[in-house]
């Protein structure tokens, strides 16, 4: 097939197409090709002819046309938004914007109710309750966040306090299963709170003795409260309560091994009025000698033992024991002496005698009764002492 | 006052271009015999040729933007959007033919009259069978080249071939076309 044979056949398929001409005529005008080129062109006129046969049905083109308009111009168009639905308006008004911020406050409300409820209900728990690992940790947070050893002290006595409170219950509730694991805790806080309370006392001794004292009372007042209920508890219960006994003793020993340390609270100043001096009745003392200073003994007041160093004059209250001396001194407002009693130190000034006192060598022991001092002056025997009055030595004014 | 017919091909893309759809109207109207006979050809039944057909014109409408870049005809463009198409469809269901009953055919073409209907049927059952013998792309240059009346050029672009090349394949597929019409012609006389 070459191309002067394609524009031949193409040639003769437009004239018969143009109707004027048929298959016999045109290929009279190409000889060469004569016998292919009638074979050829009768297949094409035959599909040329079948071509109308293969058209759309009437109607088609026009319908058709406007549905692929329509669709077209439909595409076209921005989507219009569909309608909003019931469900959607309420969606829209209740969207995460708007209802975001009041759920965050309801969940906030709730929350804090709840752990108000909570933390509340969890006060009350005992051993055994679902909420008394709160109450537990809440202890331990409110320990965590104190800002002290002082506040420590305070919230660990208060534990101590828990612990026996909730012994109690479960005696009371028959819950005796608990009480040796309760007792066991709270034998470790009393052991923590003590701790508490020494280290508190290396700052301030006052302080620490306070809070021992405190600890101790509490302790007292729970035990004979123990002692009650253990009276219809089994015999198991009672010998755990014995231990909170025992623990109750350590506590009082510690307390007054505390209150041993402790220096007595600050006497106030001396009182404004001077002991005058004796004047009148000068008595020479050409040898004065120095009293025997008492043996300081412990006692169980707050007041420390003060070891008293042999002096003729009246003892300051401070803790330096002072160098004897030679020097008269009449007797003073002198602060408390070492007593083995709970006998206050008196401000009474042994009033001076005008009567002259002879002189004498003899120094006069102080006592440890607890006779108040007299004010009557004597002739003799020379004035006995009082136990406030640690040394007193003679006039030693020369007339 | 100007009519959409008094419009050429070119304006008429460049309207649709700009989004009129009725220009693109005015162009599927010139066009659709073309498409709807490249695809009933190939095709066992016309309710798949209608369809087909507005899928070709919906495909261009959204390839027209970048049409002029081809550099072919319009009904070029169109037709090979529709061998496209039809590849497509091979794909999908397979080189077998749809077998059609006449009653299929006489429901979905209820407009014309019976007689009419059954003639084009006829005939298009008798274009079906003779083609349906020969090679795919034998089909499809006789179809383009005298069904659908293009150009051995035109033809060429839409085959996606050279023009010789296509003058070559004409050739071969009215042999074979000739050859098996007298085989048939044969058999029906013995």
């Amino acid at each position: 097939m070459n191309k002067e044979f394609d524009e031949a056949l193409q040639s003769c398929l437009d004239l018969i197409r143009g109707g004027r001409e048929t298959i016999d005529s045109v290929v009279a005008l190409y000889p060469e090709f004569a016998d292919e080129l009638r074979a050829q062109l009768e297949i094409a006129t035959w599909l040329t002819a079948s071509g109308p046969a293969l058209d759309p049905r009437p109607g088609f083109v026009s319908a058709s046309r406007r549905r692929l308009v329509s669709r077209i111009q439909m595409e076209s168009q921005p989507a219009a938004p569909p309608p909003i639905t019931i469900s959607e308006r309420l969606g829209q008004f209740f969207s995460i914007q708007k209802v975001a911020p009041v759920a965050f406050v309801l969940v906030l409300m709730l929350f804090l109710f709840v752990s108000g409820t909570v933390v509340s209900a969890s006060q009350k728990a005992i051993p055994g309750d679902g909420l008394y690992s709160v109450k537990l940790t809440l202890e331990q947070i409110a320990l965590a966040t104190s800002l002290d050893e002082e506040n420590d002290a305070e919230l660990q006595i208060q534990f101590v306090e828990n612990r026996l409170s909730e012994v109690q219950a479960l005696i009371v509730e028959e819950r005796y299963e608990e009480v040796a694991e309760t007792i066991q805790e709270y034998e470790e806080q009393v052991s923590e709170t003590l701790e508490t309370i020494k280290e508190v006392s290396d700052q301030n001794r006052f302080l620490a003795y306070d809070l021992a004292a405190r600890l101790d009372g509490i302790l007292a007042e729970q035990k004979s409260i123990l002692a009650i209920l253990s009276q219809n508890a089994p015999e198991s219960i009672g010998l755990n309560i014995t231990r909170v006994w025992v623990v109750s003793e350590v506590v009082k020993l510690t307390a007054q091994d505390i209150a041993n340390i402790v220096p007595p609270p600050p006497a106030p100043p001396p009182t404004a009025t001077p002991v005058p001096l004796p004047t009148r009745t000068p008595r020479p003392s050409p040898t004065p000698a120095p009293t025997q200073p008492p043996e300081p003994t412990p006692t169980n007041t707050r007041k420390p033992p003060t070891a008293v160093p042999p002096t003729n004059t009246p003892v300051p209250p401070t803790n330096t024991p002072l160098p004897p001396t030679n020097t008269p001194v009449p007797p003073t407002n002198t602060p408390v002496p070492p007593t083995k009693t709970l006998v206050p130190p008196t401000n009474t000034p042994v009033p001076p005698t005008n009567t002259p006192v002879p002189p004498t060598n003899t120094p006069v022991p102080p006592t440890n009764t607890l006779a108040p001092p007299t004010a009557a002056p004597t002739e003799a025997p020379p004035p006995t002492r009082t136990p406030t009055q640690v040394t007193v030595s003679e006039p030693t004014t020369t007339p | 006052m100007l009519q959409w017919h008094d419009i050429d091909d070119d304006q008429l893309i460049k309207l649709a271009k700009d989004g009129e759809a009725e220009a693109f109207g005015e162009l599927y109207e010139r066009h659709v015999n073309a498409v709807y006979r490249f695809l009933y050809a190939r095709l066992d039944n016309s309710m798949d040729a209608e369809d087909f057909t507005e899928e070709v014109f919906l495909r261009a409408w959204n390839s027209v933007p970048s049409y002029r870049e081809r550099g072919v005809p319009f009904l070029a463009f169109l037709l090979i959007i529709a061998r496209n198409v039809l590849i497509d469809h091979y794909r999908r269901n397979g080189r077998s033919p749809q077998q059609v009953t006449i009653e299929d055919i006489q429901l979905r073409d209820t407009n014309p009259e019976p007689g009419e209907v059954t003639a084009r049927n006829l005939k298009h059952d008798e274009i079906r069978q003779a083609l349906t013998k020969l090679r795919e792309d034998y089909q499809e240059v006789l179809v383009l080249r005298f069904l659908n009346d293009l150009s051995p050029n035109e033809t060429a672009k839409v085959m996606n071939r050279s023009t010789g090349a296509v003058r070559v394949l004409q050739h071969r597929a009215i042999v074979a076309l000739r050859k098996t019409m007298q085989k048939e012609e044969h058999e029906q006389r013995i």
